[in-house]
């Protein structure tokens, strides 16, 4: 959307916002007071579009100044330094903490934090040397990256293979119990310990990390990857340009009918969102001069070439509803066997005009954007009506076990990510070989991601990242807070009722 | 149709429930069945609607039903748990059922109080990966199990003999754990019919060579039961509990597993 002197004006008075949080939103506003028809060459019906919400750019901006998601190559700090820093190559683990540390505060972002941190078992395992005394260092760090990296998209990845400093991680992100940084374990049932597996499942019961990523199909897919943000998986050392988003929640009410919104509506409103996203990369690529600039690149941190780009969905369950609803049908996406063929005629067209999209600048990826499915935002009210990605909505969940082969053929559309949570009892912290048997089940059908955490704890996964729900509180009684995924969290639960998500106990998984 | 799928087609059982997952009954997420009828009464039952062989509650299904159920679990269970009731009951119907399920490279559990006749259900030991085994008791418990007549589960003061068959358990735990198919032996702890410590000490004798056999002891609970009162004050206290489990501790390696 495009801003106005009045936006600013209003963030700059807000009584809710910290001086970061403000200085963060002045930037992206100013970067919305730019025409995009004038800036960017937008049409007027692409930006008609942008207007009426079926196409969504997260607000990213106009003024396109530094790719949304960068997914740095830590390693190369390992080797040879940083230059641009001043920092030699780290020679223990103290340095090597305190070289990362310091990076992280330079590697820019959407949200202006890092949303990848590195594989940061494989990068402090060789640097390990006392499990008692690394282990305090450990904590310490991941305790640090709490405090000044106030938002839970910043994500680190482990896995697939156990290693000392991977089960130092996970023992310190216990015991710390912060919503950053959110965690993904890369598994591989060949490569990962089953003891490993079980420790980042109980990790992932406890405190809501690290969710689990299949690794051998996500190697298929992109090759060398990092799982970053939410769930966004990316070329390593490289990154996404922008996500914009498809609200098939808000496009479907144009609909005719099933027909009208597959063969017409997804096509067109799919090929508006491409061509914005050429032009969006573009200008990033070659009027910003990020690449030229950025010590990032000039030091082999990341390469241009490595850069692809997300066209993202929302919404699905709630464009099959509405679609079942003009079809006389009685049922919710779920537990429609209807339902499920609307999602896939949709999710194919969609696929079908993707693949047939030359992309700009994304060579790494065959020339073509990845499909993603969103977690979710409460931007607009609009979003009221778009579910995150392909997920059912709140309060229409068929059982565990159907739920899950309901939700396993999607997963195959999104090579940047998608993923389902579900809520488990208590009584599976004292069955995580359990809860692992759920996993490789859930990979065996084709899930790409799958995340578990326990109701009743305050760490919560919201729908991509975590928050705590006492945090939420504070915030809607007015008071300032420290993160930013806060009130992210805190919309989308007034939207979507994510704290409310059924809970998988023996009631809810009985046949 | 092969001989096979006539089989399974052919043979019912009397199934009381179903649970797709399951990750109490045995390693892993499991599919629990639960079949229709027992050869004893105890008093603490919680499913005492289990206990008759027909009832109402109890469903008639073939094999390929069940296969089918089982098979909706897949890929997300490593095995089938089989308990009741009393599994074995039903020893001439499993045989073939747990065939056709190990073929699906699933195991095959059973959930047995033990006082089967071994001779009588070889067959069906002999396709099973594991027994999880419900030791009752050891000694005077005749009162706690075998009072048939008993059928509301209250409690009264009549004297009951001591049938045949309840001293099964113990030999049969020793004769399926020398074939290493026992995943764990239960004990529900509950006051006023057998000795608590007298029996944790055998069980621990009988099961010291074998030292993967996992210890589970429960806590009775009154609730769930048919006679809330009487269950309850025969109930040890949490410290009496874990007195006993102390005790276990104290002459056992084994792992033990406390329910309160």
């Amino acid at each position: 959307m495009i801003a106005t002197k009045q936006d600013l004006l209003n963030v700059i008075t807000s009584n809710a916002l910290t001086y970061h949080q403000k200085l963060m939103c002045i930037g992206n506003t100013a970067e919305r007071l730019f025409d995009p028809r004038e800036l960017l060459g937008y049409t007027d019906e692409e930006l008609e579009h942008i207007n009426n919400q079926m196409i969504c750019d997260l607000n990213e901006g106009y003024a396109i100044y530094r790719p949304r998601y960068i997914i740095p190559d830590y390693e190369v700090y390992v080797k040879n330094g940083c230059k641009f820093l001043d920092l030699p190559a780290p020679t223990d683990l103290d340095e090597l903490l305190d070289g990362l540390l310091i990076i992280y505060s330079h590697v820019p972002s959407i949200t202006t934090y890092p949303v990848f941190i590195g594989h940061l078992d494989t990068l402090l395992d060789p640097f390990v040397t006392s499990e008692e005394n690394d282990y305090k260092k450990i904590k310490r760090f991941l305790n640090h990256i709490d405090k000044m990296i106030p938002d839970s998209f910043c994500h680190a990845n482990i896995g697939p293979k156990e290693t000392l400093a991977g089960k130092l991680i996970l023992k310190a992100i216990i015991e710390l119990q912060n919503p950053t940084p959110n965690m993904s374990i890369k598994y591989d049932k060949s490569i990962t310990s089953q003891e490993f597996a079980e420790l980042s499942a109980k990790a992932c019961l406890l405190v809501s990390k690290p969710s689990f990523a299949n690794d051998p199909y996500y190697k298929k897919d992109l090759g060398d990857y990092a799982i970053a943000s939410c769930y966004n998986a990316l070329p390593n050392a490289g990154g996404a340009y922008t996500l914009t988003r498809l609200r098939l929640g808000t496009i479907v009410k144009a609909a005719k009918n099933t027909d009208d919104m597959v063969d017409n509506l997804v096509e067109k409103v799919a090929k508006l969102a491409l061509s914005t996203m050429d032009k969006r990369h573009r200008f990033l690529v070659e009027k910003s001069n990020f690449f030229e600039v950025d010590f990032l690149t000039k030091e082999g941190f990341i390469k241009k070439d490595n850069f692809t780009s997300m066209l993202a969905i929302v919404g699905l369950a709630d464009a099959v509803n509405y679609l079942l609803k003009l079809e006389g049908i009685n049922e919710t996406f779920g537990s429609s066997v209807r339902g499920d063929e609307i999602a896939t005629r949709i999710l194919e067209k969609l696929k079908e005009v993707n693949d047939n999209h030359q992309g700009v600048y994304v060579s790494r990826t065959n020339d073509r954007y990845l499909l993603h499915a969103q977690v979710g935002a409460g931007i607009h009210e609009e979003d009221k009506n778009n579910t995150p990605a392909h997920r059912v909505r709140v309060g229409e969940e068929p059982t565990l076990l159907e739920h899950l082969k309901q939700s396993a053929p999607f997963h195959k559309y999104f090579p940047s990510g998608t993923g389902d949570l579900f809520a488990f009892d208590q009584t599976y912290l004292d069955h995580l070989d359990a809860v692992v048997d759920i996993i490789d089940g859930s990979f065996k059908l084709g899930y790409r991601y799958i995340t578990t955490y326990l109701k009743n704890t305050d760490l919560i996964r919201v729908t991509g990242y975590l928050v705590k729900k006492s945090e939420v509180e504070k915030y809607r009684k007015g008071e300032v807070v420290l993160r930013d995924t806060t009130w992210y969290g805190s919309q989308t639960d007034d939207n979507a009722k994510v704290f409310d998500r059924v809970l998988r106990d023996e009631e809810n998984v009985k046949g | 149709m092969s001989k096979d799928n006539e089989i399974l087609d052919n043979t019912y059982i009397s199934l009381h429930r179903i649970i797709p997952f399951a990750n109490v009954d045995g390693s892993g997420n499991r599919c629990s069945i639960f079949l229709q009828g027992c050869n004893i009464n105890c008093l603490y039952c919680h499913n005492p609607e289990t206990i008759p062989l027909n009832s109402n509650d109890a469903q008639r299904v073939n094999l390929t039903y069940l296969l089918n159920r089982i098979k909706d679990s897949m890929p997300f269970i490593r095995g089938i748990t089989v308990s009741g009731g009393e599994p074995t009951l039903h020893y001439q119907e499993l045989i073939p059922l747990f065939k056709e399920v190990k073929k699906l490279g699933l195991t095959c559990y059973l959930d047995s109080n033990g006082f089967f006749n071994y001779d009588k259900i070889k067959d069906l030991i002999e396709v099973t990966d594991k027994f999880l085994f419900d030791i009752k008791g050891l000694g005077n418990f005749e009162k706690l199990c075998f009072d048939y007549q008993n059928k509301d589960g209250k409690e009264d003061n009549k004297q009951i003999e001591k049938p045949q068959i309840m001293f099964r358990n113990l030999e049969n735990l020793k004769k399926v754990l020398a074939l290493s198919k026992v995943e764990e032996v239960r004990l529900v702890h509950i006051k006023g019919f057998y000795d608590p410590f007298e029996t944790v000490r055998i069980i621990s004798e009988t099961i010291k060579e074998y030292p993967e056999v996992l210890f589970k002891l429960i806590r009775v609970h009154p609730k769930g039961s048919r006679d809330n009162d009487y269950i309850a004050k025969m109930t040890p206290t949490i410290q009496e509990h874990n007195d006993l489990a102390e005790y276990f501790k104290s002459i056992s390696k084994n792992k033990i597993v406390i329910i309160n």
